[in-house]
């Protein structure tokens, strides 16, 4: 069973965010919106997001670091694949892809991809 | 950390020849108007008060070009200026266009500057010319001569490149219309073997 | 046409025609997987000399470039992703581009590689490094792959909204180098940025939007072929399949492919000795010369074949792409010993040896992992630990012993190697513990590069490095070692007198040898520190062995067998079980015993008995801390896990 049988409707139904194909973006799921708080950890495979905030309250060092990785108030983020044991995660920003643990991730807020 | 309004993208080019000037890239369609602006909102009149900015501030369809203050330095003053420029232009409606605007002004300079530039080169190393009939309303009427006349490529360059190039100044660009101009006396073949004698009407 | 201000320090030559400290040096920035090395690599190749930054362990790459206006020095820094430094790397970079400095030298200008397939991330790079008051030059790489992934980029407007030379390099491709040397050649010419970009990370990203603008950047498709891969080595089942066998043969290929070519290495050493015995006429001399100096070389050079094949596969891994996959799988499993992902590549590697697996710890980005990760190192059953594990367990349970359907045998040698590992992992997992305190936590980040045909001159050159470094230190240490383990076993030398007054005929070699053996000076040490190990029931000649393995491993069996045949030349092992306990208590009584054996082989477990690792500790590590922290715990653990062992053991038969 491939990916693209699978019911898109009932997959969006279980993911806040927009899912897209390669091909074209779904109106009607840009117009979801997103519950308060959402992170990156919080994300499905295919997910497609907009960084909203980066904040680790208690180290500046990793707030600034996950900046220069790419993910800026407004960088667009997809999640590409947990690993085997759900953690770490590959997301795709600023054209590559980088792999973070979930604590990490869970510093970035997301909202819907604009 | 995260901030309401994303900035306006510019960063500064060197005008060749000119120390202090500079060309500040904005994205097409920024602002309504091309030439010198009647009036700029506060930030960037502010330093044209205080001195750090010389006039005239000059818009061009995808640039600001700003000069420095006499005795000041483009590396000193650039975060500064570059700061109050987003600022500015994120104030489109505080901008004053120059009295004899016109509307299609943008349009018209846009389409100079592509034919003036690589598009222009290109059709020009080739021994063709594009020249400007009209430009209104989104709309552009182009004529095409010397061995742009019967070439077959002539029509790919102008949707292609032309349109391609003169867009990305001008957003709101609805068409480009060709309306040919062929010389009395010319044979396809003549023009092919002789292009760089395409003479002038 | 701009001209920057001639830095100075510049190239000046003094008069006397003295130049060589005046070199102009340029410096290359750039993050990892940016084609920076290899970049590096062709520009310098063999002439790159290594060495270190002072006060940290990070290795500093420089080499001279020829350029039309002569020779340069092109240092290549530490790779990063961002100039605000979370690691002692990342602060070299810092520091070096820091004229206030003192500790390192501030090259003239600075060579910036940007991947052209992820500009939008590495232009924040460029941005930070641009506040620095120096010319920068910017060198685009992997350009090919941004036109096959359907990526565009106008490169003369990107130069033009920059402010600063671009030049685009396709790795592998000496040809296109010409340009590069060219402008290397006169960095006082380099157009400079007439404004810095913005400072603030989050002003930067409209600074980066506008300059792609500039440059019609599109952004190269998804890289199709490594999604695919991706889709089977990554997937939850089959990539952890293909993973394990990955690193089966991984391991598998350190051990077998390089034990041949350590054979031939032995044997050329053999070799090398006999001909020591034949042609030196002293026997003092000769003994020395072979046991002694040609032991104690032979004893580093056969290292070299494991070394170097785990640097092969390694920067093959790496190069390719597969590493950073591999720790992103292991990295869940690593997390619970506070390490991350690319530690069990390093650990993994231990297994061969825990030479190669420490020096392998380099590609971990955090020193406090870096740390925790080599104190573990040695727990993992070494193969240097096989021989002894082999005549131990031969003693003590027979060949046909059966636990269950398994041998017995096997099932020691499995438990063995389990208890190590998991030793290995609390090790870790207790120096990262205590670390916490002394540096930051570094958050875990991997960049997932797109899979690449890695540069075989950059395999080679990392393998050669690797090589040379592990010889120039390593030697040393073990050498003078070797030779002060060889004058404490054989000296005093007993004249002819004495042998004689002992009964021993002087020409019967094995008979000398192991007179000189029982009145040595590591003897005299064994009986001294007999009581040391007595819960444990070793006596003095089981001291001297383990005294002696002290600088390796294998020379604990190389000694009970020195021993062994000393009393009876022909049947050593027969011997060994023979062997009584001379004195005390239990004299008379067998002195391999299984709680004795037993606790023999948990001793080997622990405790760290290789100078060679405790060589490399001192190098990886910057300093004597470590290894001695190191071997003193170590060497406690063991003695005290031994100890229960004996106990529970002498309890249980």
């Amino acid at each position: 069973m491939s990916i693209a049988s699978l019911p898109m409707g009932r997959r969006a139904a279980r993911s806040p965010f927009a899912r897209r194909s390669s091909a074209r973006r779904a109106a009607a799921d840009r117009a979801l919106p997103a519950p308060a708080g959402t992170t990156l950890a919080d994300l499905r495979a295919g997910d497609l997001v907009q960084v909203t905030a980066v904040d680790d309250g208690s180290d500046p060092a990793v707030t600034r670091r996950l900046l220069d990785l790419g993910f800026t108030p407004g960088a667009e983020v997809r999640m590409v694949r947990r690993a085997p044991m759900a953690d770490p995660v590959v997301f795709r920003v600023a054209g590559y892809d980088v792999a973070l643990r979930r604590v990490q991730a869970r510093c970035i807020t997301v909202g819907p991809a604009s | 950390m995260s901030h309401a309004a994303p900035l306006v993208p510019v960063h500064p080019e060197r005008v060749p020849d000119r120390p202090d000037l500079l060309r500040w890239a904005v994205p097409a369609g920024s602002l309504p108007f091309v030439g010198e602006p009647r009036a700029v909102p506060q930030p960037l009149g502010d330093l044209l008060a205080d001195g750090t900015l010389a006039g005239p501030v000059l818009v061009e369809p995808t640039a600001v070009v700003l000069a420095v203050g006499a005795g000041r330095s483009w590396a000193a003053v650039g975060a500064g200026v570059r700061g109050a420029l987003q600022e500015a232009l994120a104030r489109p409606g505080e901008w004053e266009a120059p009295g004899d605007a016109d509307p299609d002004d943008r349009l018209r300079r846009a389409v100079e500057q592509v034919v003036a530039g690589e598009v222009g080169d290109y059709v020009r190393s080739h021994g063709g010319r594009i020249e400007v009939v009209g430009a209104r309303d989104g709309r552009v009427e182009v004529g095409m001569a010397g061995t742009c006349v019967g070439c077959p490529a002539s029509r790919a360059t102008l949707t292609g490149r032309f349109e391609t190039a003169v867009r990305a100044l001008y957003p709101e660009l609805r068409e480009v219309v060709r309306r040919d101009q062929a010389e009395p006396d010319d044979t396809g073949q003549g023009r092919r073997l002789l292009p760089l004698f395409a003479r002038d009407r | 046409m701009t001209c920057g201000p001639h830095e100075a320090g510049g190239s000046s030559r003094g008069s006397s025609g003295v130049a060589v400290l005046d070199l102009p040096r340029v410096a290359l920035v750039g993050s990892p997987n940016s084609g920076k090395t290899t970049l590096f690599n062709a520009l310098t190749g063999l002439r790159a000399k290594t060495g270190n930054y002072p006060g940290v362990t990070v290795t500093r790459y420089e080499g001279p470039v020829d350029t039309p206006a002569g020779e340069v020095v092109l240092e290549d820094l530490p790779g990063t992703y961002s100039l605000a430094a979370i690691s002692p790397d990342e602060q070299i970079v810092v520091d070096v581009l820091d004229p206030s400095h003192g500790g390192t030298q501030t090259p003239q200008a600075l060579v910036v590689t940007l991947d052209a397939t992820t500009l939008r991330r590495s232009l924040g790079m460029l941005a930070q490094v641009l506040q620095a008051d120096l010319p920068v030059c910017v060198v685009l790489t992997f350009t090919d792959e941004l036109v096959r992934r359907q990526g565009v980029l106008d490169t003369a407007a990107f130069a033009r909204a920059l402010g600063v030379p671009v030049v685009s390099v396709v790795s592998g491709r000496r040809a296109q180098l010409g340009e590069l040397r060219e402008l290397l050649g006169r960095p006082q010419d380099w157009e400079r940025t007439p404004v810095p970009p913005p400072i603030d990370p989050l002003e930067v990203p409209s600074w980066i939007e506008s300059v792609l603008r500039a440059g019609r950047y599109v952004l190269p498709q998804v890289d199709e072929r490594t999604r695919r891969v991706d889709a089977v080595l990554l997937h939850p089942f089959w990539g952890t399949i293909v993973f394990f066998a990955t690193m089966f043969a991984f391991f598998q290929v350190i051990f077998t492919v390089a034990a041949p070519v350590q054979g031939w290495i032995e044997q050329l050493f053999a070799f090398l000795g006999d001909q020591v015995d034949a042609h030196v006429g002293n026997r003092w001399l000769a003994s020395f010369l072979a046991d002694g100096l040609l032991g104690g070389v032979g004893g580093v050079v056969v290292f070299l074949p494991q070394i170097a094949l785990l640097f092969v596969l390694i920067s093959l891994m790496e190069g390719a792409g597969y590493m950073a996959r591999a720790a992103f799988l292991m990295d869940r499993v690593m997390s619970r010993a506070g390490l991350e992902g690319r530690a069990f590549v390093a650990l993994l590697s231990s297994l061969a040896c825990a030479i190669p697996g420490i020096m392998a710890t380099r590609t971990l980005p955090s020193m406090r992992d870096r740390v925790a990760t080599m104190m573990g190192a040695p727990l993992m059953t070494c193969s240097a630990r096989l021989p002894v594990y082999v005549l131990l367990i031969g003693l003590l349970v027979a060949p046909g012993a059966r636990v269950g359907p398994f041998g017995a045998q096997g099932v020691i040698m499995f438990v063995l190697y389990v208890v190590g590992a998991l030793s290995a992992m609390g090790s870790a997992w207790l120096f990262s513990r205590l670390g916490r305190r002394s540096g930051p936590l570094l958050p875990f980040y991997m960049e997932m590069p797109p899979y690449r045909v890695p540069s075989l001159r950059s395999v080679v050159l990392a393998v050669w490095d690797a090589c040379r470094g592990f010889l120039r230190k390593v030697t040393k240490i073990i050498l003078g070692t070797t030779v002060v383990l060889w004058l404490l076993l054989n000296l005093p030398a007993p004249s002819t007198t004495e042998l004689a007054a002992a009964g021993v005929d002087p020409g019967d070699r094995t008979a000398v040898s192991s007179y000189t053996i029982d009145h040595s000076a590591a003897a005299a040490v064994g009986r001294f520190i007999e009581p040391v190990f007595e819960p444990q029931g070793f006596d003095w000649r089981i001291d001297v062995g383990v005294l002696a393995s002290l600088s390796a491993r294998e020379v604990f069996v190389a000694t009970l067998g020195q021993v062994a045949a000393a009393e009876n030349p022909d049947d050593p092992a027969d011997t060994l079980k023979q062997m009584t306990v001379q004195s005390g208590p239990r004299a008379g009584e067998p002195l391999f015993t299984a709680p004795v054996l037993a606790a023999l082989l948990v001793f080997f477990l622990y405790a760290l008995q290789c100078t060679s690792t405790i060589g490399v500790l001192r190098r990886e590590s910057g300093s004597w801390k470590w290894p001695a922290i190191a071997f003193g715990y170590l060497f406690a653990v063991a003695w005290t896990m031994s100890y229960l062992t004996a106990v529970v053991v002498g309890a249980v038969t």
